[in-house]
This record gives C-alpha cells, sequence and structure tokens, in this order.
C-alpha cells in the first residue's frame, strides 16, 4: 500500500511515511495560504437584527422569573378589590343643577333672580348702594350736625 | 490576468484580545445580553463563513450561524474555559453544520488524489503563478476555491477551513472532532491535495467559472 493510500485510508503511518506527509504539508503551506485570503463574510443588517431579537427572547430578563409572582398576584388582588369597592358604593344623589339639561338650568337661574328682586324690591343700584353704604368721601355725618 | 494582488490580509482587528474576550466570557456566563453582542460582533463574519463552506447555501448558513449564537448564549454558563471561545463556537458550528447535511443527505463525491508514483504527489505550486506571500485573491479565484472546497467530503473540508482558515492548531482540531492528531494532518494533505488538482484544472480551462 503507498503511503497515499494510508493516509486515504487514515492507517497508521511508518516514520517514513509520516515524515513524507509533514513534508507534503509543509510544500503545500502556500495553498494554506489562499485559503487563509479567502475574504470574511459580512452578515446583513437584517440577519443581525433577527439574531439580536432572538437573543432578547432567550434573554433571563425577558422570562417571567418566580420570585416575581407574588407580587403580580398581589396586584391583582389589590386591582380586584379597588373594583369592588367602586362599584359596590350606591350612585351618588345628583345635585339638581348637575341633572338638568342647560334650559332647565337658565329658567331656574332666572327665577332665582326674579324672586330676590321680590325679597329686596327694586332699590339703588350696586353703586348707589355701595356710595350709602361707605359715605361720601368729601363729608362725614359730623359735618352735618349744625344742620 | 493577475490571479492575485499582493495586499495582506487585515485579520487582527477582528479579533478580540484576550483580556477583553475574558472579561466578556464572564460577563457572558451571568447572561449579560449586551457583552455577548460584542462576542457576536467578533464572531458572526468568521462563523458564517464556516457555515456558508459547510452548508449548502447561504440561508442555510444563515440560520445555523443565528443558532450557533443562540446556543452558545443559551448554554454559556456550561462553558468551562478549558478550550478556547472560538474553539467552543466552531465546535458548535460544526456539530450544527454536520447534522444538517447528515438530514440533507448531502455528501459530495470526493475526489480521488489520481494514482501518483512514488515521488511525483508532491505539490507543484512554485508553477502556479502566485507569490507564497500572504496574498490577497480577486473574486475569480476565490470562486473557484470556494467551489474546490464545495467538492470535498465534509471531513476533508472541516479540516481545511479549522486549519488554513481559522488558523487552528492540529491538536485544537484533533480535541474539537475528537480524532487523532494523525489523522488531522493526513485530511489536511488530502484537502490541500484535492483543492491543488482542482486549481490545476481551472488554470487549465477545465473548470467553468
Amino acid at each position: 500500500m503507498s503511503w497515499i493510500e494510508k493516509i486515504r485510508n487514515e492507517s497508521a503511518l511508518s516514520q517514513g511515511d509520516a515524515e513524507r506527509l509533514e513534508q507534503g504539508l509543509m510544500d503545500s503551506d502556500s495553498l494554506g495560504k489562499m485559503v487563509q485570503s479567502l475574504p470574511d463574510d459580512v452578515p446583513s443588517m437584517a440577519w443581525r437584527s433577527a439574531l439580536n431579537e432572538k437573543l432578547l427572547a432567550a434573554s433571563p430578563r425577558r422570562r417571567p422569573s418566580v420570585w416575581r409572582w407574588p407580587s403580580l398576584i398581589a396586584l391583582g388582588a389589590a386591582a380586584a378589590l379597588t373594583s369592588i369597592f367602586f362599584l359596590s358604593r350606591p350612585p351618588e344623589i345628583l345635585a339638581p343643577e348637575q341633572s338638568m339639561g342647560p334650559e332647565a338650568m337658565l329658567v331656574a337661574e332666572h327665577r332665582e333672580s326674579v324672586a330676590a328682586l321680590e325679597v329686596s324690591s327694586v332699590g339703588l343700584g350696586m353703586e348707589e348702594s355701595k356710595s350709602v353704604a361707605t359715605g361720601h368721601p368729601d363729608w362725614n355725618e359730623s359735618d352735618l350736625e349744625p344742620l | 490576468m493577475s490571479y492575485i494582488s499582493g495586499v495582506s490580509r487585515l485579520d487582527s482587528n477582528r479579533r478580540l484580545d484576550s483580556a477583553s474576550e475574558h472579561a466578556l466570557v464572564d460577563q457572558c456566563r451571568r447572561q449579560n445580553y449586551e457583552a455577548f453582542g460584542k462576542i457576536v460582533d467578533a464572531y458572526q463574519g468568521r462563523v458564517l463563513g464556516f457555515a456558508r463552506r459547510m452548508t449548502p447555501n447561504l440561508e442555510e448558513a444563515h440560520d445555523v450561524t443565528q443558532e450557533v449564537f443562540l446556543r452558545a448564549f443559551q448554554a454559556f454558563s456550561k462553558f468551562d474555559g478549558r478550550s478556547s471561545l472560538r474553539t467552543w463556537l466552531f465546535r458548535i458550528a460544526h456539530n450544527l453544520c454536520v447534522d444538517k447535511s447528515r438530514r440533507s443527505e448531502r455528501a459530495p463525491a470526493e475526489t480521488r488524489i489520481e494514482a501518483v508514483n512514488e515521488g511525483e504527489e508532491q505539490f507543484d505550486i512554485s508553477d502556479m503563478r502566485w507569490s507564497p506571500e500572504a496574498v490577497m485573491l480577486d473574486a475569480e479565484l476565490q470562486q473557484v476555491l470556494d467551489s474546490g472546497i464545495a467538492l470535498m467530503s465534509e471531513k476533508l473540508r472541516s479540516v481545511l477551513l479549522l486549519h488554513d482558515r481559522e488558523d487552528m492548531g492540529y491538536e485544537e482540531i484533533a480535541q474539537m472532532l475528537e480524532i487523532p492528531i494523525g489523522t488531522v494532518k493526513s485530511r489536511l494533505f488530502l484537502a490541500r491535495a484535492h483543492l491543488q488538482q482542482h486549481l490545476k484544472k481551472y488554470w487549465a480551462g477545465d473548470v467553468p467559472v
């Protein structure tokens, strides 16, 4: 069997055959350099983006861990209690204004102002009543005494 | 036609230095997504290049490469550091590619090294119009080399890519593939012999590009 046959069959090599193999590898080293010179492959951005998504999905930050369950349960229970509390409260009695429509509110407002006028009667205007209340700025009651 | 231009391959800038890689590995063991992203940045092109040459098409290579990084991320806590990060990633990539090709029953017929008389099996690289210096290949020759690599059997191809492309040592490859060092050397020799025959045919005009 020639040494090439032994190599092909991956048989044990004699000392001489092993030396030939070493020599053959040294002689073919330039071919190895050609293979080494083949350019690198550059993956696309889309490929990398897809990989990132897969890695993120596999990342432990995305996995719900066991220690988070109690807090999630407590949060859910609190939300349920709050909704029960609000749903079980009797409906608030609305003030008449709140239950009225805009037309009814206008009518009520008008009636109130009419009633107020009837009680107080038509008297002084706002400015007149103010000057009466506060007095004239140029004289006071002591000025009127001699009269 | 010039096959090769004399531009050295700049591969040092795509590798992490060992200190920063060690720090990133520590963070990745704690499932740090950002740290793992830096490892992906450093290795994605090389793993994709390996997968592209080990699988029948680019789409499968993309899928395999994503699977490599996904599995690595999920299993990082099990990475004990006995092998290098690169070896670990390429072992995952190799196993996935082998699984894929077995499933698709892709087994290219291995080109037999033509019967040679004693002494005639030496490589005659000096006749091949290229410098043995570090080189940059032109697009056509890259295509011929890639087609030659694709025609190899999976066991020759993986050793060739790991040794010549990824610059792994015989022992590292032997551990990774769980084969004896002598077998690694034999397979590498056969792979290069196969590639040489393919290139000879190309230069003789027998290989369509």
